[in-house]
């Protein structure tokens, strides 16, 4: 093996999945053309390419089965939980106006009771006053 | 509606559109799956995973901030449910180990490649599953895994290295 095999080989790996750059193609098939053991070495990894592309085809009938499975269970499925957060969030907020639209009713009707209280008590005073 | 992009697709989903949702699932299961195995290396694991992922990611939709980013908040949702599932066993090693005695995988020829797929590291056997799950896009699955493209390049070239070793220096050896 000659001393540019070894550097070779790392990029043969990726000539054959095809993730090597463009501009390093050249290259790396300039040396298989020269090198029967690095081209051996290339024939074997492509061996292994098609047995990859093969063996990872086979998983799409079942794919289809997965994704049939998915979409009855979803069917069953309960509603996204933003739903119920939107209307929990909404009973938090609504809870908490309710809380002050109370307390600002109190208030405004405990202020009007003694607007009208001190009419009165001043009204009083002045008939009181006059009536003397 | 086939047309529609995930925004739009996710936004009617977060409605309780069950219909739109599973356009959803038709467009990312795969990969989804291909997470799965990746990151397990088992086909039985791998598919309860995805399926569960699938369906967990209808349930917590509205825990996604950015409705365009469907594609990668569902791997991630994937790649975490095993990453518990794997917690949950002694060890990842052990597992797989032990998985591939027992004969998880039902694929006749290639039984001996299966076995080396699952016995390669994770870090390196998630890149080389999407790669050829995604018609060997290596850009596309470098988006999917959030990695950069020289990053899952290398991976990818690292993994089919060791995969070679394995299958060639006696793999099926346990």
């Amino acid at each position: 093996m000659g001393s540019d095999c070894d550097s070779i080989r790392d990029r043969v790996a990726e000539l054959i999945s095809g993730t090597l750059k463009e501009g390093e193609r050249a290259h790396i098939q300039g040396h298989l053309a020269e090198c029967p053991k690095c081209r051996a070495y290339a024939d074997r990894l492509e061996e292994e390419e098609q047995m990859l592309t093969g063996f990872f085809a086979t998983f799409d009938s079942g794919i289809s089965r997965l994704e049939t499975a998915v979409l009855n269970a979803l069917a069953g499925a309960e509603a996204p939980v933003r739903d119920r957060s939107i209307a929990l969030g909404r009973n938090v907020i609504g809870a908490a106006l309710a809380r002050h639209g109370l307390a600002a009713a109190v208030l405004v009707v405990v202020t009007v009771y003694f607007v009208i209280t001190l009419s009165w008590i001043s009204q009083i005073n002045e008939c009181i006053r006059l009536s003397m | 509606m086939n047309d529609f992009s995930d925004e739009i697709l996710v936004e009617a989903s977060r409605r309780g559109d069950r219909s739109a949702y599973a356009l959803l699932v038709k467009r990312h299961f795969r990969y989804v799956y291909a997470v799965c195995l990746g990151v397990l290396g088992n086909v039985h694991d791998a598919e309860d995973i995805a399926q569960d992922a699938m369906l967990k990611g209808w349930v917590k939709l509205s825990r996604l901030d950015k409705s365009d980013r469907y594609d990668k908040w569902i791997l991630r949702i994937a790649k975490n449910l095993c990453v518990d599932f794997l917690r949950r066993k002694k060890s990842a090693r052990a597992f797989f180990a032990e998985k591939a005695a027992l004969g998880g995988y039902k694929c006749g020829d290639n039984y001996d490649l299966a076995r080396a797929v699952a016995r390669l590291p994770q870090e390196i056997r998630l890149p080389l599953v999407m790669y050829y799950f995604d018609n060997k896009d290596a850009k596309a699955i470098a988006e999917k895994l959030e990695i950069s493209h020289s990053t899952a390049c290398q991976r990818i070239r690292t993994a089919r290295k060791q995969l070679h070793r394995l299958l060639t220096e006696g793999a099926d050896d346990g």
